[in-house]
Order: structure tokens, then sequence, then C-alpha cells
């Protein structure tokens, strides 16, 4: 899984830097659109793109500039990611907003998203008209749904909405983090390596469950895993009073005293929050089992994960890049 | 100890690997709080959860057939559905099924075109240009069969041709245009008695290219696209 992670990644970023201008002006924006690129991370998205395709048979440099595309849209949504939660720390340094401010951090993602579509376009002189047309299509979409799901949690902060179900918080999950995590990365991947042939529709329940199953397991990470490899703040979650499943579970079980100083307590804003209020809402989960809850969770849709991975992928012949894919399931709740 | 008694041994267990899959072995975390639900109920909750996941993506996946049922539906003003999963007319729908369809026109077209190619001055074969890999079957039956296509080509160099049209659209009064970058003349696409007629004329001052282009149908509607390629003299069609 690593060296696959890393060789893909490498080539990935290799690729990448060339997309992103050495031209002025250069303290207020093309410095700073290399930043978050620069500090690394696993390069899941792409590696998920170019594996699927060289799972067909594709070869990497096909996949590379769609992956390139997908790295930067996932960088270009940190940023704003970072400002509407307010967080403080991402990959182990402080984020764009704290460092520079609100408004130039803005103008920095909205560039990267920019700087995405030009790969895209490139891709016609690699894939032709048509596959590349699909592609920008399928880019549209997958953004569209990534700002609905964004929006969901959102608005469930901003108005303190309470009585999320579960239903709810997957739904949010497919939308916001599965679409640019999994699905797409996924679906371009099947959709360059079968050259357009492949039913799209097919991918989307594999990503959907490797998406969700990814998406917890970072929630649990937020909650409990070790501080210096996760790379934010520990409690952030908590904090920013985001609907987590481990959150949605504490509700649905706190007695009726503790519901309700739950409700008070993600009504703040979060610099009113305390340390001592993460503390006990971290102790209320561990009472009630909601972090086992969580992890259980994860590992069941993980396993449905891999079921639709046979579904969609089992004909395709062995190979390091199909391993890779079945590996995905087991790797995203294993993960630190 | 008398040495004469034996000692009690037990039959060692059989070695077995390391389970490496979690999804197998997981258990809760020890110390999980009073009152904790054995593993039965979490088993229980785990199943459930899965359940409302496939709940999730199944009616989310729905609402999106139905939201491109009525989109198709509004295009061809009609509300008629030709098969269980919706015949998605539209060239640029990713949830469509037309594409295999697409890629076996452009496939055939294609070499038509190379063959037509061989027999000019100066003519050889093409090659798409970047496709050296073989895309790997994916077990899914084509769509819905559009009329034949043919195409012919005069050129005194290399060109190949590339027309894909929307199954199922309507293919009157058809001209293509809307070339990218300008193509000088001499692109003709007609509809004769249900045969797609291609005719593209390349002029000599024609510079060598790649020109996209729109096949449009009456009042105006895109149905297809057409992509002529012109190589340079001596060099094949990539």
């Amino acid at each position: 899984m690593s060296s696959t992670l890393r060789e893909y990644g490498d080539a990935t970023r290799a690729v990448l830097f060339d997309y992103l201008p050495a031209a002025e002006p250069r303290r207020y924006l093309y410095d700073l659109v290399a930043d978050y690129p620069r500090r690394g991370g696993r390069a899941l998205r792409p590696t998920l793109c170019i594996a699927t395709a060289r799972a067909f048979g594709t070869p990497l440099e096909v996949a590379l500039r769609t992956a390139v595309s997908i790295e930067l849209i996932h960088n270009a949504m940190l940023i704003h990611d970072d400002i509407e939660d307010e967080s403080e720390q991402r990959r182990g340094k402080p984020t764009m907003h704290v460092a520079e401010g609100i408004p130039i951090a803005i103008n920095v993602g909205d560039t990267l998203s920019l700087l995405s579509m030009r790969p895209l376009l490139d891709n016609r002189h690699t894939l032709g008209p048509d596959l590349s047309l699909r592609i920008l299509e399928e880019t549209e979409r997958m953004a569209r749904e990534s700002a609905e799901g964004q929006a969901l949690e959102l608005g469930w902060r901003r108005d303190n909405v309470t009585d999320v179900t579960e239903a709810d918080y997957l739904l949010m999950v497919l939308k916001k983090t599965c679409w640019l995590a999994t699905i797409h990365p996924s679906r371009m991947g099947a959709l360059i390596g079968s050259v357009g042939t492949i039913d799209l529709d097919r991918c989307i329940r594999f990503g959907f469950f490797l998406g969700a199953a990814f998406q917890i397991q970072d929630d649990l990470l937020n909650l409990e895993g070790d501080a210096t490899a996760y790379g934010k703040e520990l409690g952030g979650d908590i904090r920013e009073g985001k609907r987590t499943l481990m959150l949605i579970h504490l509700i649905s079980k706190a007695a009726d005293a503790e519901r309700d100083r739950l409700r008070c307590l993600l009504g703040r804003r979060r610099e009113d929050r305390t340390e001592s209020d993460v503390s006990w809402v971290l102790e209320r989960m561990d009472t009630y089992g909601s972090l086992d809850y969580a992890r259980q969770v994860a590992h069941g849709l993980a396993g449905a994960a891999q079921y639709e991975f046979a579904n969609l992928y089992g004909h395709l012949p062995d190979s390091r890049d199909k391993r890779f894919l079945e590996a995905l399931p087991v790797w995203v709740i294993e993960r630190n | 100890m008398n040495p004469s008694t034996p000692r009690l041994t037990r039959v060692a267990p059989e070695g077995s690997g390391p389970i490496r899959n979690p999804l197998l072995n997981a258990r809760p975390r020890a110390g999980s709080g009073p009152g904790s639900p054995p593993d039965a109920s979490l088993r229980g909750a785990l199943e459930c959860a899965v359940q409302t996941a496939y709940a999730v993506i199944d009616e989310y996946m729905q609402r999106g057939y139905e939201a491109a049922r009525h989109s198709q539906d509004r295009q061809n003003g009609t509300g008629h559905m030709n098969s269980e999963r919706p015949n998605y007319g539209n060239l640029f729908n990713p949830w469509g099924p037309m594409t295999p369809l697409m890629e076996q026109w452009s496939a055939a077209v294609r070499a038509w075109t190379d063959a037509w190619s061989a027999f000019l001055p100066g003519g050889r074969p093409g090659a798409w240009p970047s496709q050296a890999w073989t895309a790997a079957a994916t077990g899914y039956a084509a769509g819905t069969p559009t009329p034949p296509v043919s195409v012919e080509v005069a050129s005194l160099r290399p060109t190949e041709v590339t027309v894909q049209l929307k199954p199922g659209a309507s293919l009157t009064d058809l001209v293509a245009d809307s070339f990218v970058p300008p193509l000088l003349k001499g692109v003709s696409v007609q509809n004769k008695a249900g045969r797609i007629q291609v005719r593209v004329s390349v002029a000599n001052e024609q510079p060598a290219g790649r020109y996209n282009g729109v096949i449009r149908a009456a009042g105006g509607s895109i149905v297809g696209d057409l992509t002529v390629v012109i190589a340079e003299p001596g060099k094949d069609a990539a």
C-alpha cells in the first residue's frame, strides 16, 4: 500500500507543480498556491484514480493529468474547508487563513480550483476530445456534490441542528467526502481505463462505502489519534461542533439532562467552547460507547466496500493495482 | 516428583497465521464504559448501519435516475421511457449508456478512414493518436443502434475522420460546423435514406492539425461531433 501511494503520489506531484505558475504576484498568490501541495499528504485521491486506470491496463501517464487535477481541487477545498471549520492546523502547520488571513486564503483556494482545470483541458492531447469532455463533465458534477455536502454540514452547525440521523449523516458524507475522495477518482480511473465504455454508476457504491469508512476513521482519529501523525488539533471536531457519527450516537443515547447540555454546548460559538467542554463530550462518548460504535460501523462499511469491489472489478486480471484497490477498505480503517 | 507419573500435556494448538483482516477480527476496546453493549448487539448495530448505508445510496441513485429521466423527457418533448434504465440521449451525459455505442461507431469510422487513406496519393493508414493500450472488457452490452455511417475522404495527406452520433437523435438536415480551429471548407454530412454520408474534402492549403466540429440537425440542435485530423505530408495522422 505505502509503496503504491508513494509512487503514484510522487508521479502526481512531479507534474502538479508544472501547473502552478511561477509568476507575479508571488507573495500574495502563487507562492501560497504551492503551499498546501508542498505540505505533502497521502495522495490517496490521485493514487486511486491512477491505480484504477492501471488495473484496466492503462499506462500511468494516460491518467496522470486527471490525477493532478483531482489533487489540485482537493488542496483548493482544503483551504476553504479550513476557513469554514475555523481549523488552526493542517498537516502539522498553521492553516492558510491563520497564516495569511481569510481574504487571501479564499483567493488562493479559488485560484487552485481554477488551475485544476488546465490539466483536464490538456487531456485532449492524450485522451481525445470526447473522453476529455466527459471527464470535465464529471468534475463539474463532483464539485457540485461536494459543495452540497459541505452546505449540509455547515447548515447543521449554523442552525444547531441536533436531530441529525445516521441516514442524514451518511448522505452528507456521501456528498461532502466520498465524491471527491473516492467516488470521483475511482470513476475517472475506470472511465479512462475502459475508454469510456464502463457504466460509471457501478463505481458509486464502492466509492461511497470506501469513502464513508474513510471519513468515520478520520473522525475517530481526530478524537483518539496521535497528534503528530494526524497533523490537526485533536478534539478539534468537538470544538467545531462537527456532526460526526460519534456525536450523533451520543445525542441519541444521552440522558435528557446530558442532551440539553450538549445542545447548549453545540449552540455556542466555537471560541466559547472550552477544553472542559471537549473533555466532557469525550468522556460521555466513552461512557455510551459512541467511539466503539462508530468503529464498528466503519468496519461494516469497509466490508461492504470489499463486497462492492468484488462486484465491480472482480473480472479484471490480477495485478498490483487491482490488489491495491482490493486492500483499500482495510487500509482506510487501519490507518493512523 | 514421581518420575514414573506421566506429566499432563495438552495437545498444542494447530499453528495458524495471524488474522490480518480486521473486518473478521474486530473487537470493541476494553473498558469501553459501564453498560457497554455486548458483541452481539454491536454486530446487530453494524448490520443495521450497513443496511442504512445501502438504503441511503440506493435512494440517492434512484433520485439521480429520476432527475436524468425528467431531463431527457424535457429535451425530447416526450414522456416515454425506452427501458427500465432510460436511454439518456444527451451526448455529454455521463450517466448514459450511449458511450459503448459511440465507441463502436468511432472505431468503425476510424477503420473506414484508414482504408480510404491508404488509396490516396501519399496516404497511409492512420492510427489513433495515443491509445496504445487495449481496454479491458467490461461485459456491458451495447445500446440502441444508430444508422450506418459512410465516410469519404479526399485528401493528399493522411487524414483521420472520427464521427460520433447521438443515439436516438433525429438526424435530418445535417450540417457539420463550428470547427475549432476553423476548417476552410469541404465537410458535408447528409442523411440519405437512413444512411449517414460524411464527405471530407481537405484543401491542399489546409494546415495540418486537429479540427473539432459539431454535427447539427434541423433546428440547430447538436446531434454529434466530427473530428478531422490532417497530418503533415509524409507523416501519419497522429
